[in-house]
């Protein structure tokens, strides 16, 4: 699976967060949180298992994140990659 | 410049916390217990005065008052937080200090606000060098980031009653926004553009200032009424154009939240009150004014008037909802020390009931005996909450300083039963954790924590988790609410800290319960 | 005999947003539907199954049912709205528009076919399908019988009153006919009938009004959408001191036939019979709920292992 064109998923809501898709020769990811310090590490962690259950190998993929648990960050990322990818 | 306490010995409180033995030159004594510290020696003074008749305590400007008022290099100013972030007196004070070429001076108002942000170049120059005040907004947590360096020192309500009192802050100069006031220096809080209700934190200034200036934008005849503060005890009074923006100074209405959590919390809080047995004839009590603890307040007063309680007294900040219950002759009267919103305002100062109280006889442990003592119940927020039941108000769980005490942890120690209510997660960011970041409010004055997941129950009140569980309010120990909240949102990484103290937290009693370090990173 | 669910309060969550689905949990309604139709724009229909899948497999202890109300069946949704959702084992369907008996008898067939799929076991997931138009309330008998998976049916006035050219009087007369047909057809099958929701939600005094009208009716429970409607649903619908001492005697009754292994159970004169006994189950899980008794109700014992 790659990422084939840009789109997005998720909103600006607390406990929610905004996964930004676009392609990309590699695999790159950038996460930004209101909770780095705390959860950075977790969320990470999640992202990597998401994308690692859908087979990406490449894009880049920006996640903004307000404070969302574990069930959502899953379930953002992969509407994104879903929605930019093939 | 000031010493940060970095070469200071450093040792533990009865809490856990590690403090300097010394800061900023002077000794500090760590936090042992709420109640035990008996003050020894005499209460501060300032010198005695005169004023003839046919003297003239009006000046033209702030400039002539500075002048007047003998500020020098290196001495505090005071303030009263009653304009809230309508507040235009602080800033336009330091502007006129600054321009006068004067440095080094203390804050030691009640409370700054982020409409004080106007200070951060001052404070880099070094106009102001040390805040003795709560601070809210981006100067406390530039100062947590190493951003800006000045040193902040919080007290609680009663503690800066009783610092005042004590000697230990010694205010040279005061500027007392006064809503009105009469030629001669008579203060009302209750009428004018800039009505505030009452100046319950301007009282520690006018009994313990060197100097007390009343800053107007309402001259009226002599004399002003009713007067919250009298001109005896008021030097000089300057008439300014506006002392702020009305419209910030207080709400138009508080309300009572809407969100499905905050309403289960407050079910669950005024659940608690009643298994209590507290309510009843004669049932005195106190909240703070956000959406939560309104509606607490709201179911209290649905029981109240259900069971035909007549209640003696509210206190605190005073919203409409307090109000409503007096005039309803739900309560016999209201202590009021901060008036929050317009109806409060107004029955201020219609209503012989409705009383104004200074700081001082609402929380200064060291008198004979402040109103907290009355309290049968208070309903408290709270940042954080851990497993000793300590509170945290003062930083984020980013480890930044943001928030004032309040009378908190004064509350919580006086009142028979302190109940905090707050949301177990707040974006993932739990709010029941192992330790807080930052002990404002000690967990032995803590009695219950009701969250929407349930209610955890501390010392004495432990009996009546039965009553409550028969009510179908789910009852955990705080260790499960916390295995709970850990469980949904993961477990935080810690926040790390230099060995840099930027702040202290000081208990109404004089003691540390806990200093706040500068932020790693 | 049916053990039914207590089913007073059914509270609608949208699916798309984390904020209010992580909040689940802690409400006190007796069921959750999350919703992936009405209140789901197109093109967050992605999002919000997504959303709804991974919240139900971080939600393994439930302390309440779950329904997830799909996009009716003459929608391109339905079928991954399905796919998406029923593995992490929800209760049951919500079935919008439910218009026909045979819309029932397809959904049945695709559940059947998900069990499979799943490997879990055969009628698991319940329906609860929603009547919302003049030909719906028409069919409602013949709806009502359609499948043994059928727990429910739903009224929905809106959509009602819509298909009806009508305005919706606060009053409801208009809805007075519809409704009791609804509840004749759940009545006549045993299953469940709850009503419509209050679109209000500043007016509880009304809210309140509508709720004692139901349960005068007869109905088993009301659809929700705003959490603080849950706890005027269960005063309303909170059974009468008398109810739950007769309920208790019942109970016990029951127990001590059981115990002393006389099938025929009589009190006071009256048979017991399973239908009175199902009741007197709910009656005392909601007098527990509402505090008005502390002990817990083993229904095992109550019904014997089967």
């Amino acid at each position: 699976m790659r990422i084939h064109r840009k789109t997005q998923a998720g909103t600006m809501q607390s406990s929610d967060l905004i996964v930004f898709v676009e392609p990309a020769d590699t695999l790159e990811i950038d996460i930004e949180s209101t909770v780095q310090q705390q959860f950075g590490h977790l969320i990470r962690e999640r992202v990597d298992l998401v994308l690692g259950r859908l087979g990406l190998e490449s894009g880049r993929i920006m996640v903004s994140d307000r404070g969302a648990l574990d069930y959502a960050i899953e379930a953002r990322v992969e509407t994104a990659v879903r929605r930019g990818g093939a | 410049m000031a010493d940060t306490g970095k070469t200071s010995r450093v040792a533990k409180n009865s809490l856990g916390r590690a403090i300097p033995d010394s800061f900023l030159g002077r000794a500090l004594r760590p936090y042992g217990d709420p109640f035990s510290f008996r003050p020894t020696g005499m209460a501060a003074s300032r010198p005695v005065r005169r004023v003839n008749p046919g003297d003239n305590k009006v000046l033209g400007s702030l400039r002539e008052a500075i002048e007047a008022s003998g500020l020098r290099d290196g001495m505090a100013i005071g303030t009263h937080h009653h304009l809230r972030n309508g507040d235009a007196l602080l800033n336009a004070v330091v502007r006129e200090i600054a321009a006068m070429g004067i440095r080094d001076i203390t804050i030691a108002g009640s409370s700054i606000h982020p409409v004080h942000e106007e200070l951060i170049p001052y404070i880099r120059d070094g106009v102001i060098t040390r805040i003795e005040s709560g601070v809210n907004g981006a100067i406390s947590r530039m100062v947590s980031s190493g951003e800006l360096n000045v040193p902040i020192i919080t007290r609680t309500h009663g503690g800066r009653a009783r610092a005042m009192m004590t000697g230990d802050i010694h205010v040279d100069v005061a500027f007392l926004a006064a809503p009105t006031c009469d030629r001669y220096g008579n203060i009302c809080a209750s009428k004018g553009p800039s009505a505030c209700g009452v100046v319950g934190y301007g009282h520690s200034d006018a009994d313990w200032a060197g100097c007390v200036v009343a800053v107007t934008d309402n001259l009226v005849p002599y004399p002003a009424f009713p007067i919250s503060i009298p001109q005896s005890k008021v030097d000089y009074v300057v008439p300014v154009d506006s002392l702020g923006d009305p419209g910030k100074i207080v709400s138009t209405t508080t309300r009572v939240t809407t969100d499905p959590i905050g309403l289960q919390i407050a079910k669950y809080a005024a659940a608690v009150i009643d298994a209590s047995g507290l309510l009843k004839a004669g049932f005195s009590f106190q909240t703070g004014a956000g959406g939560t603890s309104l509606a607490v307040a709201a179911n209290v007063r649905d029981m109240m008037r259900t069971r035909a309680i007549t209640g003696s007294f509210g206190a605190g900040g005073i919203t409409g909802y307090f109000v409503e219950m007096l005039e309803e002759g739900l309560l016999e009267a209201l202590f009021d020390v901060q008036s929050f919103d317009l109806r409060a305002v107004d029955s201020a100062r219609r209503n012989e009931a409705h009383i104004e109280m200074s700081a001082d006889m609402y929380a200064n442990p060291f008198n004979a005996g402040c109103v907290v003592n009355q309290l049968d119940c208070v309903v408290l927020g709270a940042r954080e909450v851990d497993m000793d039941f300590n509170v945290n108000v003062n930083t984020e769980s980013d480890g930044r300083l943001s928030g004032n005490t309040g009378g908190h942890a004064d509350t919580a120690a006086g009142a028979k039963l302190a109940i905090v209510v707050a949301p177990s997660i707040r974006a993932r960011l739990p709010i029941v954790r192992d330790a807080v970041t930052t002990v404002s409010t000690p967990g032995e004055t803590v009695d219950a924590v009701v969250t929407e997941r349930g209610v955890a129950l501390n010392g004495k009140y432990r009996d009546i988790a039965r009553d409550l569980t028969r009510r179908g309010i789910p009852v955990k120990t705080i260790e499960q609410l916390k295995d709970e909240v850990y469980g949904i949102t993961g477990v935080p990484r810690p926040i790390t800290f230099t060995d840099k103290v930027v702040g202290l937290i000081e208990y109404r009693d004089g003691s540390i319960t806990d200093v706040v370090r500068q932020v790693a990173g | 005999m049916a053990r039914e669910k207590l089913r007073r309060s059914l509270l609608y969550v949208p699916g798309n947003l984390p904020a209010l689905l992580q909040n689940i949990p802690t409400f006190q309604c007796d069921v959750c539907i999350i919703d992936l139709e009405d209140a789901v724009p197109r093109a967050e229909k992605d999002a919000a199954r997504l959303l709804t899948r991974r919240f139900l497999d971080s939600y393994r202890h439930r302390n309440k049912e779950i329904f997830v109300r799909i996009n009716g069946l003459d929608t391109p949704y339905f079928q991954d709205d399905l796919a998406a959702t029923l593995p992490a084992l929800p209760d049951g369907v919500r079935l919008p528009k439910c218009e026909s008996p045979e819309l029932v008898e397809r959904l049945d067939h695709l559940l059947i076919g998900f069990e499979e799929e799943i490997g879990c076991e055969p009628e698991l997931f319940k329906i609860i399908a929603s009547v919302e138009s003049a030909q719906g309330i028409l069919n409602v008998s013949r709806t009502a019988q359609a499948s043994p998976r059928l727990t429910a049916l739903g009224f929905s006035a809106e959509d009602y009153a819509a298909s009806l050219h009508i305005d919706r009087p606060k009053s409801g007369e208009h809805l007075l006919v519809p409704r009791q047909l609804l509840l004749m057809a759940c009545r006549a099958v045993g299953i469940q009938a709850i009503d419509t929701v209050w679109a209000d939600t500043m007016d509880m005094d009304g809210f309140r009004q509508e709720c004692e009208l139901i349960k005068v009716l007869g109905f088993d429970g009301k659809s929700l959408i705003n959490p603080r409607q849950i706890d005027i649903v269960h005063e309303v619908f909170a059974p009468k001191p008398a109810e739950v001492d007769y309920a208790l005697q019942v109970v016990e009754a029951i127990v001590g036939a059981r115990e002393q292994g006389t099938g025929v159970v009589a009190l006071a004169g009256k048979m017991i019979d399973a239908p009175v006994v199902a009741r007197a189950v709910r009656v005392l899980m909601a007098a527990k709920s509402l505090g008005m008794i502390d002990t817990d109700i083993d229904e095992s014992v109550i019904h014997g292992k089967d």
